[in-house]
């Protein structure tokens, strides 16, 4: 579901080390605690995706 | 008497001409006192003034003027025509008539045929006279038809004051 | 990880408290032997693990409490069932203990209670930290996640079906950490509808830049429109200054023109009375010469007629005569020759002629009559000679009055004649003023108008600028999901990426695990291949063709040995290499490596086998933890004697299964 006018976007190389890691760590964790449920983790993840977003835009 | 047409002449002819409001009514333009109806009226009225003042005028022929007073509008008028004789008759202090006498040639008219020519006459050298005064009259001072309407109080007021009418 | 030790109490056959299992955690010695016969609780120790980790049994709860502790428990007294183990993980030393309570309600109902997990770690200082009790379960999931505890706590019974299940996929993805890249990678794959990407994805507000477009457009155009109805306000506004001033202009003309209407209209009211006054006067002219006339004659007889009078009062005829004798009665008389007093005529002369002269009298009327009529008459026409002058004043004045109103009426139109300009028609300037009026009137309404469809051209436009920039803030949403959107996809390649990497490794290195021990079991003639279920197929050389065989129970057995191997062996060295997932150093990965705790290995295999696998196993894993039989025992004991590190033995107390101890042997 792209939309029509899709620039070629600029990701910051150190926001996606960062998200990576995160995101990773986060997964690893959650796997072995299984301490959310997926709906929480997809959540969770979306906030570390929009907050470097946003930390890039400002 | 007064059945025919009766002309006059000369001056007294333009006179009465002037002082009939007829030749206002014919020539609007016409530089005319027009200030008694008709010439008949005038032909009564003027021996009575003419009487008054003892004024008596001959024919005229100064001018080749003349008018005519139709014989219609003298019969028309025989009631006024008849008083004015009359009245001529009996009020003219020129002769050396008695009352009585006066009285017949006032009103026996058809007896005194010899005198009606001459008393005929006598009338018509007042009405002379009358027009005469009438036309000095009026043209004294007055130039304009306003100006003849005008005098004819002035000239009523004058008689009235000359005969002392009304006091 | 590495297992310390474990204490049971009352765990099953375990009566009692017994003396903590220590394991051997030494490099070289790594292995630790557990002899029992069968039933005697061997397996039961691999329940204890299990139990006291997971709290997974696969027998029944009221089980887990020792039958003869439990027999022999008062009514409403209590016993206790504890496992505790103590292990190292990530150089902290977990104490892991579980204890139920078990309480006899009645005789024969013993009530379990629910079972109570305690974990404390030992801190650098010394000091005991206790786990958070909600943390427990969270911690023995890091530790030694449930799902691949099947394999280090390895049950020969079982170990027949590991191979073909399923979830050796999964336990080998757990193993390698791929399961962990895996939910990652699934977690952002943009094809799973439920993934973040996908849900970022559908927030994309798809429509808002042709939307946004059309909506500049539209701007544009009301901004259009705007500035042209402003232009047009200023022109009516000046359009409308102009009328007023005109207004102006023609309100003074008007007034200005006042006097000059007042005069025109002056003018034409005189005009009117002239003309009136002018028939009024023509009438008095008529009355003048009609009444003159009709006095006139009266009015100058008036000094003759008192004249006449006195004729008549001084005439003798003044007497009457017969009175009412007609002359035409005479003429009778004297035809008839004799008169009323019957005198003859005809002889009498004087008396024809005294009658002759009375008939004189009468011609028709009797003198005396018509003198006296006349008289009347006379006096009647004295008396109308007095109005007669009345009138003539009357005429006179009203005549005189007329013509100098008339005078003075000419006077006045000279006059009002004369300001006139004439030229100046004020009826016109009145209508153009009238006209300017409306045209004012139209001016105004135009200009409310215009007014009104600025004010609603700019509450357009207020209205478009406002879904604008809820666009643009979709817009920017959009941009900010597409940013999302963009990290998350390269996350995802990445997970990805290292994914498929690491899966092929695995494979590789888990084929080559394996290959190693089977090689070094087999010497070469056989080898396995791993197929994408991780399934370990047995090749047999044969002719230079590879071909899959037939397997023997034996030889089963061996090849589910080597897989499990495999994987530890594949664990030990990620863990020794320090390998991650990641391609940058950046992110620190802990594979630990992962003891074996073996129950019955050997069951199904025959002492080649058993020899064989016993030479593998201290190789393969940190940790060995050996349950065996002890008849087994005997074939594997020479190639794991140099291992050995404690040894203990499961004793049955009088042969009850239901009364076991441990012993240590060495």
């Amino acid at each position: 579901m792209e939309s029509n006018n899709d620039k070629k976007l600029e990701l910051n190389p150190d926001s996606l080390k960062i998200l990576k890691n995160r995101i990773y760590l986060m997964e690893r964790e959650n796997h072995k605690t299984k301490k959310y449920k997926d709906n929480e983790m997809v959540e969770r993840i979306r906030k570390l995706i929009e907050a470097e977003v946003d930390k890039n835009d400002n | 008497m007064f059945n025919n047409d009766y002309e006059l002449k000369g001056k007294h002819a333009t006179y009465i001409r002037f002082l009939s409001a007829t030749t206002n009514r014919l020539d609007k333009t016409a530089k005319a006192a027009g200030i008694i109806n008709t010439a008949v009226d005038i032909y009564a009225i003027a021996p009575l003034i003419g009487l008054a003042y003892n004024k008596k005028a001959a024919e005229d022929n100064s001018s080749n003027d003349t008018y005519s007073i139709l014989a219609s509008q003298i019969i028309n008028h025989q009631a006024d025509l008849d008083f004015a004789f009359r009245l001529v008759m009996l009020a003219d202090n020129s002769t050396e008539l008695s009352s009585d006498e006066k009285i017949d040639r006032a009103f026996r008219k058809d007896e005194q045929l010899e005198k009606l020519a001459e008393n005929l006459e006598l009338f018509h050298q007042y009405m002379r006279g009358g027009l005469e005064w009438l036309y000095e009259h009026f043209t004294d001072g007055a130039t304009t038809k306003e100006d003849y309407l005008e005098k004819v109080y002035e000239v009523v007021s004058l008689y009235k004051e000359d005969f002392s009418i009304d006091d | 990880m590495i297992i310390k030790s474990i204490a049971l109490n009352n765990f099953r056959q375990y009566k009692g408290a017994q003396p903590p299992i220590l394991f051997s955690t030494d490099k070289e010695k790594n292995v630790t032997v557990i002899l029992g016969v069968n039933t005697s609780g061997k397996t039961t120790l691999i329940q204890a693990f299990e139990w006291c980790l997971y709290e997974k049994v696969n027998f029944k709860t009221r089980d887990v409490l020792n039958i003869e502790v439990a027999r022999a428990m008062g009514l409403y007294t209590s016993q206790e069932v504890y496992v505790e183990i103590v292990l190292i993980h990530e150089d902290k030393e977990f104490t892991i203990r579980r204890t139920q309570k078990f309480t006899k309600s009645d005789a024969d109902k013993i009530k379990a209670e629910r079972s109570v997990l305690k974990i404390q770690y030992k801190e650098d200082n010394g000091e005991q930290q206790a786990v958070p009790s909600y943390e427990c379960e969270n911690t023995i999931n890091k530790i030694l996640p449930e799902a691949l505890s099947d394999y280090f706590f390895f049950d020969g019974e079982r170990i027949a079906d590991i191979n073909n299940r399923g979830d050796v996929v999964a336990a080998v993805r757990g193993l390698m950490g791929l399961d962990v890249i895996g939910e990652a990678k699934d977690r952002l794959d943009p094809h799973k509808a439920s993934s973040v990407t996908a849900k970022f994805s559908k927030e994309l507000d798809v429509g808002s830049d042709q939307k946004n477009n059309k909506l500049k457009n539209d701007l544009t155009d009301a901004q259009t429109r705007l500035d042209t109805l402003n232009i047009r306000k200023n022109e009516v506004k000046d359009e409308i200054e102009y009328y007023e001033r005109r207004k102006e202009e023609l309100s003074a003309q008007i007034l200005a023109n006042k006097d000059e209407k007042h005069n025109q209209d002056k003018k034409l009211s005189l005009e009117k009375d002239i003309i009136q006054i002018t028939k009024n006067i023509e009438n008095t002219e008529s009355r003048i010469v009609k009444d003159f006339t009709a006095g006139a004659i009266k009015f100058f007889a008036t000094p003759l007629i008192h004249r006449a009078m006195k004729v008549i009062d001084e005439a003798k005829y003044s007497g009457e005569g017969i009175p009412h004798m007609r002359s035409a009665a005479i003429d009778f008389i004297l035809e008839r020759k004799k008169c009323i007093c019957g005198c003859d005529l005809s002889k009498n002369e004087g008396a024809r002629e005294n009658i002759l002269f009375e008939q004189s009298l009468l011609p028709p009327q009797h003198l005396g009559t018509i003198l006296h009529t006349t008289k009347d008459t006379y006096k009647r026409y004295l008396k109308e000679a007095q109005s007669f002058c009345e009138t003539i004043l009357e005429n006179h004045t009203e005549y005189r009055n007329n013509r100098n109103y008339l005078g003075e009426k000419m006077d006045e139109l000279k006059n009002v004649s004369a300001k006139i300009q004439g030229n100046i028609d004020v009826a016109k300037i009145e209508q153009d003023y009238q006209k300017n009026e409306k045209t004012l009137k139209d001016k105004r309404e135009l200009l409310l108008k215009i007014s009104s469809d600025i004010g609603a051209t700019e509450k357009e436009i207020a209205e478009i600028e406002k879904t604008i920039e809820r666009l643009t803030i979709v817009s920017d949403k959009n941009e900010r999901l597409r940013k999302c959107i963009a990290y998350a996809k390269a996350v995802y390649e990445w997970l990805k990426a290292g994914y498929d990497k690491q899966e092929k490794e695995v494979k590789e290195r888990l084929l080559e695990s394996v290959n190693n021990i089977f090689e070094k079991m087999y010497h070469g003639k056989r080898h396995v291949t791993i197929n994408d279920r991780y399934q370990i197929v047995l090749m047999t050389l044969l002719d230079n063709d590879e071909v899959k065989t037939d397997e023997s129970k034996g030889l089963e057995a061996v090849k589910n040995f080597s897989f499990i191997s495999g994987l530890v062996d594949l664990a030990r060295q990620k863990a020794h290499k320090g390998n991650d997932v990641t391609e940058d150093e950046d992110i620190p990965v802990n594979t630990e490596p992962y003891p074996l705790v073996m129950d019955a290995p050997f069951s199904n295999a025959d002492e080649i086998h058993i020899n064989n696998i016993s030479r593998i196993i201290p190789e393969i894993a940190e940790q060995v933890i050996l349950m065996v039989m002890q008849k087994d025992w005997e074939y594997a004991r020479p190639a794991l004697e140099d291992k050995i590190g404690c040894s203990y033995f499961i004793e049955k107390i009088n042969n009850s299964d239901t009364n076991s101890v441990i012993r240590r042997i060495m």
